[in-house]
C-alpha cells in the first residue's frame, strides 16, 4: 500500500534579499521517483537541502513519515532520509567499504554488527561497486565516488532518498545504469521513494514517476512526465526551442531540443511599452 | 557471509591485533627506558633485576627509579598519547591534515602564561615552583576558554578555529617577545629552556596525575570516532546529513583536544612536532578510519615521545638533550623520509 513519505506545503526561502523558493508545495508518496528540474539557480538544490533539514525554510512546513523536520533530530532525519549532495570533497582518504559503512551511523553507536557490514557489502555489490570495495575513495573518478555517496545513502535505509544530480559526472552508460539501479530500489522495496535533480530531461523522462518543474522560485507545473515536458513548459522554463515525441519502438517520450529562445513568450517588438 | 563483507571484517581483525603489539611493544619500549640512564649504579641488567623482582633496590636505587625515572616514562606515555589523539582529532574536525595541536593557540597561551611567571614575576598559583606551570595551565585554559566561546558563535566553521588560534598564536607570541625585550638575560634563559620542552619537570604524583587524566579523556575520544569519520570524508552536510551534529561535534572535539594539550604541556613546555608527525605515521599505518587510528595514534604518540626522550638523554649523556629539540632532530627527516616514500607509491 503506498504511503505519503514526505510532504512539503508553501515552502519559502530566500538568500538575503533574493527570494529562492516562494511557495513551494511537494509531496511524495512510497513507490515513487521524482524527478526535480529546472534551470541553473531555480532553486532545486536548495529545495532538496530543506527537505533533508539541511536548511530551514523561511516559511513552511516539511513532514517526512508524517512528522515534522523542525522537531525531529538529526539521527531520526537520517534514518528517514538519505541525502546524496552534488559532490564532496574529502580531507583524508578512506576506504570504499568504510564510506559506506559511514551509511549505518544512524543505526549504531559504537560497534557496527556483522549485519551492518552484510549490508554495506551488499549495497557495494547492487551498483556493482565489490570491486572498489578496498580501494581509497579520493583516488576514485568523479563518477565512481558519486555512486559510493549513492551506495553510502542505500546502506542508510532510509525510505526517502534525496539525490542532487547523481548521474552529473557519469557516462551515458553509467547514467542509464545508475537510474535503473535507483528505480529499482524503490521498485523492489515498496517503502521507499526518491526525489531527484536532474537536468538531462530525457533520462527524467524514462525514469520518473512524476516531474516537477521549478521556475522562478515556484512549482510551474507538476505530474506525469507527459504532463509536464511540453514544448511550450520547456520554452518557458528553459528557453528553448524543442520538440517532444513518444518513440514508436517502446513508447518513450522524446525530447529533441534545437535552440534557445530569445524570450518567452515570443517577443512581439512591443514589449516595454 | 560475502566476500567484501569476510575481507573487510578479517582486515578488522588484523588491524586490531596490529594495535594490540604495537601497544605491547610500547610497554616493553617502557620497561627497557627506564633501564636507560647515566647513573653507574642503575644499568639496564640492574634495573631489570629490580623491575621484574630478582633483586631488591638500594636507596639511591630506588630514588632514581621511582623519583626521575618513572615519572619521566609515565609523561612521555600519557603526554605522547595525549598530544597525538588531540592532533589526530583536530585533523579531522578541522578537515585539515596540517593541523597540530598548537595551531589553536594553546601553547602559545602556555608560552605566555610562563613568561608572566618568568618575567613579571606575576603568578597566579602561590608556591614559586609551581609559579610557571600553574600560570601556564592557567593561560593555555583561557584559550580553551576562548575555543568554547568562539563555539557559541553562529556560523563558525573550521576556517574560523584556525584563523582564531593563529592570531592567539601572534598576540601571545608578541608579548612574550616585549617581555622578553625587558627581561634579563637569567630571565630570558629561564624562558628558552621552558619553551624547549622537556620531560624532567613532571613529579612523580603530577605524572600520575596527567597519566590518569588523559586515561580518562581517551574514551570520549574513542566514542567521537564515529562522529570523526563522517566530518573527515565529507564535511558539515554529509556529516549532518548522516545524523552527526557537525557544530557540536567540532566544538566538544577541539575542547577535548585542547584541554588535553594545556593539560600536558603546561607540565612540560612546549613539544610541538609530535601532535603533527604521530598522527601521520598512525594514518600512514592503519589508514584514516578514526575508530582504529584514535588508539593507533595514542600508542605512536606514546612511543615516538618515549623513544625521542630516551635518545635524548642518552646519546650525550650526562648532558639530556630536551625532547622538543630531539624530535624535530630525529622526526622532521623520518616524517619527510615517510612522506615521499607514501608519494613514490601513490
Amino acid at each position: 500500500m503506498r504511503t505519503t513519505l514526505l510532504e512539503a506545503t508553501d515552502l519559502r526561502f530566500s538568500w538575503g534579499e533574493r527570494p529562492v523558493l516562494d511557495g513551494v508545495d511537494l509531496a511524495v508518496s512510497s513507490g515513487e521517483v521524482v524527478a526535480l528540474l529546472g534551470r541553473n539557480g531555480a532553486g532545486k538544490t536548495t529545495l532538496l537541502r530543506m527537505l533533508n533539514g539541511l536548511l530551514s525554510p523561511d516559511g513552511g512546513t516539511v513532514l517526512v513519515g508524517g512528522d515534522s523536520l523542525e522537531t525531529m533530530g538529526l539521527i531520526e532525519r537520517a534514518k528517514r532520509t538519505a541525502y546524496v549532495p552534488q559532490s564532496i570533497t574529502s580531507a583524508f582518504p578512506m576506504r570504499v567499504i568504510d564510506v559506506v559503512l559511514l551509511g549505518r551511523r544512524p543505526h549504531v553507536t559504537w560497534r557496527l554488527s556483522d549485519r551492518d557490514v552484510d549490508i554495506a557489502s551488499n549495497t557495494l555489490s547492487l551498483l556493482g561497486l565489490s570491486e572498489f570495495a578496498f580501494r581509497q575513495f579520493t583516488q576514485l573518478s568523479g563518477g565512481e565516488r558519486q555512486q559510493v555517496i549513492l551506495a553510502k545513502a542505500l546502506a542508510q535505509e532510509a525510505r526517502l532518498l534525496l539525490l542532487d544530480e547523481p548521474t552529473s559526472d557519469l557516462d551515458l552508460n553509467n547514467q542509464i545504469g545508475v537510474m535503473k539501479r535507483i528505480r529499482r530500489v524503490v521498485d523492489d522495496d515498496e517503502n521507499r521513494g526518491a526525489v531527484i535533480v536532474m537536468h538531462d530531461l530525457n533520462v527524467a523522462a524514462s525514469f520518473a514517476d512524476r516531474v516537477v518543474l521549478l521556475h522562478e522560485g515556484k512549482v510551474e507545473a507538476v505530474g506525469s512526465p507527459r504532463e509536464v515536458l511540453t514544448e511550450e513548459n520547456l520554452a518557458k522554463v528553459f528557453m528553448v526551442d524543442c520538440t517532444v515525441d513518444v518513440a514508436p519502438t517502446d513508447g518513450r517520450l522524446r525530447i529533441h531540443v534545437h535552440d534557445e529562445v530569445e524570450s518567452f513568450p515570443p517577443n512581439d517588438g512591443h514589449e516595454g511599452d | 557471509m560475502e566476500g567484501v563483507a569476510k575481507a573487510y571484517l578479517d582486515g578488522q581483525r588484523q588491524r586490531t591485533f596490529f594495535l594490540l603489539m604495537a601497544s605491547l611493544m610500547t610497554a616493553l619500549g617502557a620497561v627497557l627506558a627506564m633501564g636507560f640512564g647515566s647513573s653507574d649504579d642503575l644499568s639496564m641488567r640492574t634495573t631489570l633485576g629490580i623491575l621484574f623482582g630478582f633483586q631488591s633496590p638500594e636507596g639511591l636505587q630506588r630514588e632514581i627509579l621511582i623519583n626521575l625515572r618513572l615519572p619521566r616514562v609515565l609523561i612521555a606515555l600519557a603526554g605522547g598519547a595525549a598530544l597525538a589523539m588531540a592532533g589526530t582529532m583536530m585533523q579531522g574536525v578541522l578537515g585539515n591534515p596540517l593541523v597540530s595541536p598548537l595551531t589553536l593557540g594553546v601553547a602559545s597561551g602556555a608560552g605566555l602564561g610562563a613568561a608572566l611567571a618568568i618575567v613579571l614575576d606575576v603568578a597566579i598559583f602561590g608556591a614559586p615552583e609551581l609559579a610557571i606551570l600553574g600560570n601556564a595551565f592557567i593561560f593555555a585554559m583561557l584559550v580553551v576558554a576562548i575555543i568554547i566561546k568562539l563555539g557559541d558563535m553562529s556560523n563558525v566553521t573550521s576556517e574560523s578555529y584556525i584563523l582564531v588560534g593563529i592570531a592567539i598564536t601572534f598576540i601571545a607570541g608578541a608579548v612574550v617577545q616585549t617581555m622578553q625585550y625587558f627581561a634579563t638575560d637569567a630571565q630570558i634563559s629561564q624562558l628558552t629552556h621552558w619553551s624547549f620542552g622537556s620531560l624532567s619537570r613532571p613529579d612523580l604524583q603530577q605524572a600520575s596525575l596527567i597519566g590518569l587524566f588523559v586515561l580518562a579523556l581517551l574514551p570520549s575520544g574513542l566514542r567521537a570516532a564515529w562522529d570523526l569519520n563522517t566530518l573527515a570524508v565529507g564535511g558539515d552536510d554529509f556529516a549532518a546529513s548522516t545524523g552527526v551534529d557537525p557544530r557540536s561535534t567540532r566544538r566538544s572535539i577541539l575542547i577535548l583536544s585542547a584541554t588535553l594539550t594545556a593539560v600536558v604541556i603546561a607540565f612540560t613546555g612546549i613539544i610541538g612536532f609530535l601532535g603533527l608527525v604521530a598522527p601521520h605515521i598512525a594514518r600512514i599505518l592503519v589508514g584514516n578510519d578514526y575508530r582504529v587510528l584514535i588508539p593507533t595514534s595514542a600508542v605512536m604518540g606514546a612511543a615516538v615521545l618515549l623513544v625521542a626522550d630516551t635518545i635524548g638523554r642518552t646519546l650525550f649523556a650526562p648532558v639530556v638533550l630536551p625532547v622538543g629539540v630531539m624530535l624535530s632532530v630525529l622526526g622532521g627527516p623520518f616524517f619527510l623520509y615517510l612522506l615521499l616514500m607514501r608519494r613514490q607509491s601513490a
